[in-house]
């Protein structure tokens, strides 16, 4: 699939101050891509370089071969960007401002589509800005990302604010999305909600990517979580670090493992005991995020 | 409500004020001019003859108080301090918001996310502040027109003019100013409080600087200076004393621009 969004070298500096070092990734065509990382990580920064409101010390930033600095103008219309802090005007109602939106883009044709997203979403269009709770204001910031029918969706902490209800309805719209062939970045740390939605993701460190993968590859990569009870006495000595075993837990009459070695080892050791129940858990993106940073934290 | 141009949006935006605005101003028009319709000017000018010189340099600018003419009153009255402090309070108000409120609201990414180039964007933002500025210059020349020919009271027509075209050109100045200051920082009250505090310097040192010998020739460094020099309003225009204005404005509006497109919105 032809790469959509090429970040290439980026390197961001505010004066002595590094926000973003060296990163590249690629997003392509028709995917779904996540950047998680904690506040401050770099990832407002490098959504900011793909809009050229940010311009990079170093490196650069290709959508469909366009170059974000030189090229915005073109590549503009192509996008649909909803800021981390989105605001609207206060004295504006929700239609007047998705129909400024769309007027700035030369895109009123497109204005029942709005509509019929604000009825999915039970938004009241005609209330003003002012009126409108956070959940409620970030309703129209979706809005107005996806009003236009663009190509290519940059979205910032999209489901900041919104309730349970309507993050499943954005996720549904998400996926509608990339069924239709739309790209999608997505930069976030609500971790379930990246699981969900992504293909791939990136997560980012302190302006670095220490890890790009896809979902299933990085699941792969994660300590091997065993939940295992027994019959009769357990010998918790038996179950060294020579077996990779990093952490036991006891819940109960259970016990989990973290396992990052050998698997086969484990079980041989396991089964020299009675044991009556024995399920694998699958990691969860939270825990391999934690896992990269704490790797970072012990250095 | 559809609006292609931040321009016509911002005009739009003022469409309210507009109105409290033009209320104002012919209101204390035509409260002022009543009153000197009511009262003989040569009492007033027996009240400002009493006061020392330098006050009334301080309070009428450097011709000092002339109480007994309208446009002496007028000047004193309302083109030395009311008409200047409206005029810049509006333009710094506008040109310290211009891009700074909107950057610091992170309205602003919205629209630049759309096909609109930055120079567009702060482009149409001093068009809409000199527009304003412009808006209530001619409403102050309407307003003292209108009044003086309700209460046949001869105000110079050109004359009137003249002080409105360099009101208008001292508060698309300092607006200029306010613009200026927010796109280097993006912080629009310190965009609009640095401005107005320029132009309070501006009016001391034009105000003051005449009272004292050694300190006369740094009058030449005030906006203020060139606002009134020649006195307009009784001697009509004076090109020559726009040079300045125009030369301040071409400047801040490049520096603006340039300063605008280079800089990163966080």
């Amino acid at each position: 699939m032809e790469d959509l969004i090429e970040v290439k070298n980026l390197t961001k500096f505010y004066g002595k101050i590094k926000a973003v070092s060296n990163i590249s990734f690629t997003v392509k065509k028709g995917e779904i891509f996540g950047l998680i990382g904690p506040n401050g990580a770099g990832k407002s920064t490098t959504m900011r370089s793909m809009l050229n409101f940010i311009f990079p010390t170093k490196g650069k930033v290709l959508i469909k071969g366009l170059d974000s600095k030189d090229d915005y103008l073109k590549i503009r219309p192509l996008i649909g960007y909803l800021p981390g802090e989105f605001s609207t005007y206060d004295n504006m109602t929700g239609m007047q401002y998705i129909t400024h939106v769309l007027s700035l883009r030369g895109k009123l044709d497109k204005l029942s589509y709005a509509k019929s997203l604000a009825k999915k979403f039970d938004l009241d269009l005609d209330r003003k800005a002012k009126q409108l709770s956070k959940g409620n204001k970030q309703k129209v910031g979706i809005i107005q990302a996806f009003a236009h029918d663009p190509e290519i969706l940059i979205l910032d902490e999209p489901t900041s604010g919104l309730d349970p209800l309507k993050q499943q309805e954005f996720g549904e719209l998400i996926l509608k999305s990339r069924d239709e062939g739309k790209t999608i970045f997505i930069s976030s740390h609500v971790l379930p909600e990246v699981e969900m939605l992504c293909e791939r993701v990136a997560i980012i460190k302190e302006g670095r990517i220490v890890a790009k993968n896809t979902m299933t590859e990085l699941k792969s990569m994660a300590v091997n979580r065993f939940e295992v009870s027994f019959k009769g006495e357990v010998i918790e000595k038996r179950f060294g670090k020579s077996l990779g075993i990093q952490t036991i837990s006891r819940i109960g009459e259970k016990y989990v493992f973290d396992v990052a070695g050998d698997v086969n080892k484990f079980i041989k050791r396991i089964s020299e005991h009675k044991v009556e129940t024995f399920r694998s858990l699958e990691p969860d993106l939270e825990e391999i995020f934690l896992a990269y940073y704490k790797k970072g934290s012990r250095k | 409500m559809m609006f292609r141009s931040i321009l016509l949006k911002s005009l739009w935006d003022f469409r309210k004020a507009a109105l409290y605005w033009t209320g104002g101003i012919f209101f204390l028009a035509i409260y002022i001019i009543f009153v000197v319709s009511q009262v003989p000017l040569d009492q007033f000018a027996a009240i400002a003859d009493a006061f020392p010189k330098a006050l009334q340099q301080f309070v009428g600018g450097e011709g000092g108080l002339d109480f007994g003419s309208i446009e002496g009153f007028l000047n004193a009255q309302i083109f030395t301090i009311l008409a200047p402090i409206m005029i810049i309070g509006l333009a710094v108000n506008s040109g310290g918001k211009a891009t700074a409120s909107e950057e610091t609201a992170k309205s602003l990414d919205i629209v630049l996310s759309a096909p609109i180039s930055r120079d567009r964007f702060i482009i149409e933002k001093i068009l809409s502040m000199i527009f304003k500025v412009a808006f209530i210059a001619v409403i102050h020349w309407l307003a003292y027109a209108v009044s003086g020919a309700l209460f046949s009271e001869t105000i110079p027509l050109e004359g009137l003019f003249a002080i409105c075209l360099n009101l208008f050109l001292l508060g698309v100045t300092f607006g200029m100013i306010g613009i200026m200051i927010g796109t280097f920082n993006g912080n629009a009250a310190q965009a609009v409080g640095i401005s107005a505090a320029l132009a309070l310097l501006s009016y001391l040192i034009a105000n003051i600087a005449p009272l004292v010998e050694t300190l006369d020739s740094t009058k030449y460094f005030s906006l203020f200076y060139y606002y009134k020099a020649g006195d307009p309003l009784k001697a009509g225009i004076h090109a020559w004393h726009w040079t300045p204005f125009v030369g301040c404005i071409i400047i801040f509006f490049i520096t603006s621009v340039f300063q605008f497109r280079r800089r990163n919105l966080l």
